[in-house]
């Protein structure tokens, strides 16, 4: 309907550079789902890449700023049905993230994604840059915070964490100074300084804590703030240990292998994901195995491999080549979503754009990262490729929600 | 493209990009060749396939030892879909799953690993799994080949039994292609013959899924299953002498003394060589390592002879020129430098001569005897009847017994022989240590027409699959007495008269001819009970040691099992007429 409103020749600014790059992705991820020899779940991907298309087309079409009045709904809808997943939903991978629709399954996690993003942007318009307290920029933490809690519970840590970047990289582009993101990611680094460095902990810990209180002196934070933010250092780091013992074992284990290769160096057991995909892949060598041919793919050594290992597939099957033209194409892909972020003509379209970009981007670095042995284990699918119809047709939409972002942009003019 | 996010946020885009390229150049163009050996290695891998052991024979061709298909039950946590169902089920049909459940509620393994639950099911269990495999994904049944002995403990000593190599072993044996985890015999004709009956091993390389399913063979070699063995033992007798020693603690051993065939050999208490080739729970190996050690081979193994031994002293004093008419006189106790020295008989036996003397096995004529005798030449006659001496029987860990000196002594305990010491060993007392496979080598050679000694053997022959004979078995002649054959003949005459009117009444059986000697052992409980015969017709099938430890006075019980196994075996030989 909005088509008509928005004046003529709305396809003249159609992004088609961004869509074939996601066309061609979801293409590449067809290609390697059928490479894991399920031709029931290609069908089903099919399905999915249709409906996600639709979905796109639709969204490029409609005026996004139409979507500030039904943000606060959105919203509540999501965590109304996060709720719901975590009492009635059905498991798989021992995490409860799916509610059956007939014959359709669906992760609200996914939907969450958008409906922060929609909230953040409207809340990020009206705050005008102003971020710099912390009373300005709670709010929007706590935006964050709840979907947080409730997906951290299912348990999907992955994910979660997904809703802080948004969170982080969108009130950066909202205006937030780098020293207030410093700030905010501090209690992640206490704790970081507390375990992970090879130093002494209460040695490293103690030096941390004090250059934190020479930034906080620096920044000429009011006082109170600057208490509360090394408050939650401290804290951080007291009750790291609380937390720890709050994630699950397999959690632990990826964690602790991921700093400490030495615990498991045969990879028989909790490295056992990590290290079977970065040989697949390593075995792929400049022109790969050939596509259908690795060995390692057909003989289903890695788990997951069709969802979030799928890049194991490509490096084992189409080599280097393959996998860097894949690299690329989502760079290309993050970047036109870049373009159309630094380019909109109103801040919603600019935030909104930031946290697709935030999205995709995460999803991206995470998922490749940990198939070739650079981060640890966490179950984030790669944008487009990986197997799973609520993350391809969400990812179709944030694409498409992008486009009509950059459809509508110069209507203001 | 001036503002902070976006220069901030590009920047950061080009960092990882170039990262995340540089990683993949790194283990696909640098590594790419390290990576692809490791993944071959994975993939592959080399499946034995384990030679069955080859099958162990009577001299009737009674297979004793044999090989046998046993099913297992694994588990794959991995692939359980309900793990409380199928706990429920296992349990429902009779299995012991409560380490199972431990493991899987702290999951306690590693991805792709099989917990075992059961080492072997029974057929019932097996139709059971079966028919409800599809509510029992990730349970698996697998087989394997294990040893197996039909008739249990019934050879135990003889068979001994199999399980895997010892570290001890497999650097010994290591450069004869022995590896680790191989099963090998541990004891007995298993152990002698390992190296036959073990045959060789094949192998096929695989590429095998994550599961460990076998995708794509690559090259195969097929197992060589392992020779037969063929025993001497006639086993029907082994198992009646088995049976006579019942829940005695001792040793039966029967040769044929035509030619050293050993026809049975018992030692008592014994075990099931079965307990060893599947897990042993823990009752089992209690039952074990407890009392009586059951696993030791007393028929290999030195005792005090006691008056046994007179048939030697006896040997000696012929050889020695000694009168056999000569007298002595018994009243029930002797004195040599004032030390007191008993007959077993209180009340003594009067006056004897050498030839009563045996045949009632007083004490006092044979004490005198032993002063009468040089010490060497009764060692010397020891000797010459194969005492002190390994028989080397194809069996592994034999006692050589020990038959004292004047030299030997003079060497360990600094003293000099004294007159006591005679009288002691001239009874089978003192420092002698003889193995009832010794006494009954020895009771063989004066047996046999010839009177020649032969080793003891088990094994007839080795016969491969092909069916062709790889090894056949001879008798061997150890030597021949030299003795006088008068004097051998008239301790042959004495021997029978030991049972006709002596000692040895208890062996008497009516129209069998049985020779045979009587022995007590003294020791700290209760005395040893020996008795060694040959018999049972004037040309003798069997030469036979009886030794019952703790057994009491030996005509009671040793003579009487003797008895018993004679008629039987004259019963068998006229049945089989």
């Amino acid at each position: 309907m909005n088509i008509f409103k928005t004046g003529a020749r709305p396809w003249r600014y159609f992004d088609w550079r961004l869509f074939l790059a996601g066309l061609g992705l979801s293409g590449l991820g067809l290609l390697a789902v059928a490479a894991t020899h399920n031709p029931e779940q290609l069908k089903k991907q099919l399905l999915s890449l249709a409906l996600g298309l639709l979905v796109f087309l639709l969204a490029a079409v409609w005026d996004y700023r139409s979507v500030r009045r039904w943000a606060e709904i959105l919203f509540c809808a999501a965590v109304f049905l996060l709720l719901v997943v975590l009492n009635i939903g059905y498991a798989a991978y021992g995490a409860q993230r799916w509610i059956g629709l007939g014959p359709l399954a669906f992760q609200p996690t996914e939907l969450m994604k958008l409906a922060l993003i929609f909230l953040l942007a409207k809340f990020l318009e009206q705050k005008q840059g102003r971020l710099n307290t912390l009373l300005d920029i709670l709010p929007g933490l706590a935006l964050a915070g709840l979907p947080f809690f409730l997906i951290y519970k299912q348990p999907d840590l992955g994910s979660a964490v997904v809703l802080l970047v948004i969170f982080l990289v969108m009130s950066f582009w909202g205006g937030m100074k780098p020293s207030r993101l410093f700030l905010l990611a501090s209690p992640f680094l206490s704790v970081l300084a507390l375990y992970a460095l090879p130093l002494e902990p209460l040695t490293s810990w103690g030096v941390y804590l004090a250059l934190l209180a020479a930034l906080l002196w620096r920044f000429r934070l009011p006082c109170w703030e600057a208490g509360v933010y090394f408050i939650l250092n401290l804290g951080a780091g007291l009750f790291s240990s609380f937390f720890w013992n709050s994630l699950s074992l397999y959690q632990r284990n990826r964690i602790l292998s991921f700093i400490n290769p030495d615990i498991d160096p045969l990879a028989r057991g909790i490295r056992y994901h990590t290290a079977k995909s970065v040989i697949a892949v390593g075995s792929g060598g400049l022109f790969g195995k050939g596509i259908f041919r690795g060995a390692l793919t057909n003989l289903r050594y890695i788990p997951q491999q069709h969802t979030d290992f799928i890049f194991s597939v490509i490096g084992e099957e189409l080599g280097f080549i393959g996998a860097a033209l894949t690299v690329l194409a989502l760079f290309y892909l993050l970047r036109r979503i870049y373009q159309i972020a630094a380019n909109a003509s109103a801040d919603f379209g600019r935030y909104t754009a930031a946290g697709i970009l935030a999205v995709l981007g995460f999803q991206t670095v995470v998922n490749i990262g940990m198939n070739i042995g650079l981060l640890p284990v966490a179950g984030l699918p790669l944008p487009f490729v990986s197997y799973g119809g609520t993350a391809l047709v969400v990812s179709w939409l944030g694409l498409g929600l992008a486009q009509s972002i950059a459809i509508h942009r110069q209507t203001l003019e | 493209m001036t503002k902070l996010p976006e220069r901030f946020t590009a920047a950061a885009g080009w960092l990882v990009l170039s990262l995340l390229l540089g990683r993949l150049f790194f283990l696909q163009i640098v590594r790419h060749s390290y990576y692809d050996f490791l993944a071959d290695g994975i993939r592959s891998r080399i499946v034995p396939s384990i030679a069955p052991r080859g099958v162990i024979y009577d001299r009737n061709g009674v297979a004793l030892a044999e090989s046998r298909l046993v099913y297992e039950l694994d588990v794959l946590p991995y692939q359980l879909k309900d793990a409380q169902l199928v706990l429920r089920f296992l349990r429902g049909i009779g299995l012991d799953v409560s380490k199972l459940s431990r493991r899987l509620a702290d999951k306690d393994y590693l991805p792709y690993e099989l917990l075992t639950v059961s080492p072997e099911l029974t057929p019932r269990q097996i139709s059971y799994i079966e028919e409800n495999k599809a509510l029992l994904d990730g349970v698996i049944i697998s087989a394997r080949i294990v040893r197996y002995y039909p008739y249990a403990n019934a050879a135990a000593h003889v068979l001994g039994y199999v399980g895997q190599i010892g570290q001890t072993e497999l650097n010994k044996l290591k450069n004869y292609g022995y590896q680790m985890g191989d099963i090998v015999g541990l004891a007995g004709v298993e152990r002698y013959y390992d190296q036959y009956l073990r045959g060789v091993n094949g192998g096929r390389a695989l590429d095998v899924d994550a599961l460990g399913n076998p995708v794509r063979g690559l090259r195969s070699l097929e197992p060589m299953p392992g020779a037969d063995v063929h025993l001497t033992l006639d086993f029907g007798l082994q198992r009646q002498a088995a049976r006579a020693l019942g829940d005695r603690k001792g040793a039966i051993v029967i040769l044929s003394p035509d030619n050293g065939e050993v026809l049975a050999l018992v030692s008592k208490p014994d075990y099931n060589p079965n307990y060893f080739t599947s897990y042993m729970s823990a009752a089992e190996w209690r039952e074990l390592v407890t009392k009586d050690h059951p696993m030791h081979n007393r028929a290999l193994s030195g005792y005090p002879p006691g008056s046994i031994f007179k048939v030697v002293t006896l040997l000696a004093a012929l050889e020695s020129k000694i009168d056999p008419l000569k007298t002595f006189i018994c009243q029930g106790f002797m004195t040599v430098n004032r030390r007191r020295f008993d007959c077993w008989r209180p009340a003594g036996h009067g006056r004897q001569d050498i030839l009563n003397g045996f045949v009632n096995s007083c004490n006092i004529v044979f004490y005198n005897l032993g002063l009468l005798v040089s010490p060497q030449k009764l060692a010397d006659t020891a000797a010459a009847l194969g005492l002190g001496l390994a028989t080397d029987i194809d069996l592994p860990f034999e006692s050589s017994g020990f038959v004292p000196s004047e030299r030997w002594k003079q060497r360990n305990y600094a003293e000099k022989w004294y007159p006591g010491d005679s009288l002691n060993m001239a009874i089978g007392q003192g420092y002698l240590l003889t193995t009832p496979l010794q006494m009954a080598v020895l009771t063989a050679a004066l047996a046999n027409e010839q009177h020649k000694i032969y080793r003891p053997y088990l094994l007839r022959k080795i016969v491969s699959v092909e069916g062709k004979n790889i090894l056949q078995n001879r008798p061997e002649q150890v030597s021949v007495l030299p003795f006088e054959r008068r004097n051998i003949a008239l301790t042959r005459r004495l021997m029978r008269e030991v049972v006709d009117r002596g000692t040895g009444l208890n062996a008497r059986a009516p129209g069998l001819v049985i020779h045979g000697k009587t022995g007590t052992a003294e020791n700290q409980q209760k005395d040893h009970a020996w008795f060694i015969s040959f018999g049972p017709y004037e040309h003798p099938d069997l030469a036979i040691a009886v030794f019952v430890e703790e057994g009491g006075w030996g005509s009671a019980v040793a003579a009487g099992l003797a008895k018993e196994l004679y008629v039987w075996y004259d019963a068998r030989a006229k049945g089989r007429r």
